[in-house]
């Protein structure tokens, strides 16, 4: 059980630190309680010597912890329920030191990573993954909020990726969207892990791309000649951590998701641009 | 004068306090202190009075574009007269200042620049701002401002300094750090190493509970301190700075620093004025503060008269920025 739970903090580590790793400062100060995040997870977990089981749940992180609800499965598919609570004990202790700006984000930075690669390589170990060697070809439509310090920005795209497996578990997938109304564009590539369970494939990973929706076109005029100075010194470069929770193989050959969800920002100065985006339903097709 | 018993960064992070062990020494605060008394007290609230005065009888700015709201009367922004008094200020006190114009129509920008040669270091310039603009008469937002800047340029005229220093009269702060902005792109602070730039120094208050937290950060309640923002970039200045403020007692000072760069969705309430484009752009730069709207309650409302600031405050933040301006600039002995 210690295990998992050092597993199944992974994710949630990360996508605080890339959703808004400020509210990690904000609790070493100790003085920010109502900051929460609310993330749907599908997560595969593997105890040493064991088979890998797969999990999916709700769980809220705010600024002492998080809490929340897994239904885990074995590899005959029986279920059972984990209540999934823990304090963010190394964030609490640095709250108590003295320490600079730059040891508290090298800290939680540092976290992320540990906690993470491995529940990723955990994932891989143990995983049947998926067994066509055919590409995927998938189609839908994405929402895309962007926020910058003065700005918040949503758009609509339709996405267009081709998908194909690595080894084991581990698949890439790259693609594009276009944006509708404007054309502008971006292009991507991930890699990721995904897991079949009966017809459910959900999916976790990394994608990085080139960008130019980076744009802050609301029409408010206070702050708008500030706004346009930010946006020409932003990278064109992201990142994102992405998960699919909600993919499942309708028919053979076919796979639906909804509301996949991806939670990045910029290279070059991280966090200054937080973009987040959801794959409002996507159709996958193996030719 | 009250001695701060210890400097507490707020909130978004850490302490920054007398007896931390990573503190910066002592040196040249003799010389900064030195500086700090040549700013004499007499002067900051007629110039504040001449400020509110002038501002009170200009016409309003276009606000074409700005919805005007309760907190944002932008129907009421003036500046054309106080670009004129703060031109004739610099010019009383010796400088020869120049008017950057940037911009057409009715949101053009009048940024007003008066400079204090540095002696060897003279292409390395340390830029004092504040925004000369206001709603109704602005004795607080910005006249406060203004004023400590015309008396630092005056008290530092008996010294020389290794850097050169800069004061600039932002113009349409209010309206979005237009003249900041627009002085910042057309590469006027390309050659800016440290700046300082204030906003709104004059309001204290003793009484508890004067002083709201801000978005979550934790401040003492008692409205009766400067709060010196930085970011990384500008940390060793905003701790250089308390760390003076709490060894000489010139000033009761609250370090605040916000995270990386500080251009963060949820550390932009720290970018709210001409400071904001200067930390986007990394270059090390404080922001001097009493807190606006999350203190005074004439924040951007008729009240804002000189009648509500307290004029020992806004002497001790003076001479505080003057001491500012002589360690960033490196005053020669």
């Amino acid at each position: 059980m210690t295990q998992e739970m050092a597993l199944i903090r992974g994710p949630i580590l990360l996508e605080t630190n890339f959703v808004s790793y400020v509210s990690n400062l904000l609790k070493v100060a100790g003085d920010v309680k109502s900051f929460f995040v609310v993330e749907a997870s599908a997560l595969s977990i593997q105890e040493s010597g064991a088979p890998s089981v797969l999990a999916f749940g709700i769980q809220a992180s705010n600024a002492n912890g998080h809490i929340g609800l897994l239904a885990v499965f074995d590899e005959s598919g029986r279920g059972r329920w984990l209540n999934n609570c823990q304090q963010h004990h190394m964030h609490t202790s640095l709250a108590h030191s003295r320490i600079s700006i730059r040891q508290v984000r090298m800290t939680v930075r540092r976290l992320s990573m540990v906690v993470f690669f491995p529940w990723l390589i955990a994932s891989s170990q143990g995983a049947e993954g998926i067994r066509s060697v055919r590409l995927e070809y998938a189609l839908g439509p994405s929402a895309l909020i962007y926020q910058s310090v003065y700005s918040m920005d949503a758009t609509f795209a339709l996405e267009g990726s081709v998908r194909g497996p690595v080894s084991g578990a581990w698949e890439w997938q790259a693609g594009g969207r276009l944006e509708l109304f404007t054309a502008r564009t971006e292009i991507f590539a991930r890699v990721l892990v995904s897991e079949s369970f009966a017809s459910w494939r959900p999916s976790i990973g990394l994608e990085a791309g080139i960008t130019n929706r980076a744009r802050w076109t609301d029409g408010n005029a206070l702050l708008r000649e500030a706004r346009r100075s930010m946006d020409d010194v932003s990278s064109p470069f992201y990142f994102a951590w992405y998960s699919a929770p909600l993919s499942f193989e309708v028919r053979e050959g076919w796979r639906l998701s909804v509301a996949e969800l991806q939670i990045g920002s910029h290279f070059g100065r991280v966090g200054r641009t937080t973009r987040v985006q959801v794959g409002l339903i996507t159709l996958g097709a193996r030719l | 004068m009250i001695t701060p018993k210890i400097l507490r960064a707020g909130g978004l992070l850490l302490l920054l306090g007398s007896c931390s062990p990573t503190g910066p020494g002592s040196d040249g605060f003799e010389s900064a202190a030195i500086v700090a008394a040549d700013v004499v007290g007499p002067n900051l609230m007629p110039w504040v009075r001449l400020l509110s005065e002038a501002h009170t009888r200009d016409f309003p700015v276009s606000n074409d574009g700005y919805v005007s709201k309760d907190r944002f009367p932008s129907d009421r922004l003036t500046r054309d007269s106080a670009v004129v008094l703060v031109d004739s200020a610099f010019r009383s006190i010796g400088y020869v200042p120049s008017t950057v114009v940037l911009g057409q129509g009715p949101h053009a920008t009048f940024n007003v620049v008066a400079e204090w040669p540095g002696t060897d270091r003279v292409g390395e310039v340390v830029l004092v701002g504040c925004h000369l603009d206001a709603f109704y008469a602005g004795a607080d937002d910005n006249g406060s401002a203004v004023a400590a800047v015309l008396e630092t340029a005056r008290a530092i005229r008996g010294h020389l300094f290794s850097r050169t220093i800069r004061f600039v009269a932002f113009d349409l702060e209010e309206f979005g750090s237009i003249g900041s902005t627009r002085y910042i792109e057309a590469g006027h602070a390309d050659d800016v190493v440290r700046a300082i730039v204030l906003d709104m120094v004059g309001y204290a208050s003793s009484a508890p509970g004067s002083q709201q937290n801000v978005v979550g950060i934790r401040l003492p309640d008692v409205g009766d301190y400067l709060i010196v923002a930085g970011n990384e970039t500008s940390a060793d200045l905003v701790q250089r700075l308390t760390s003076f403020a709490h060894t000489t007692a010139i000033a009761k000072v609250h370090g605040v620093l916000a995270p990386g760069d500080g251009t963060y969705f949820l550390s932009s309430v720290f970018m709210r004025s001409d400071h904001g484009l200067l930390w986007y752009r990394g270059i090390p730069t404080i922001f001097l503060t009493d807190g606006a709207n999350f203190r005074n309650p004439h924040y951007h409302k008729s009240t804002d008269s000189p009648e509500t600031l307290d004029p020992s405050f806004l002497e001790s933040n003076t001479r505080l920025l003057a001491a500012a301006v002589a360690m960033y600039a490196e005053v020669r002995p």
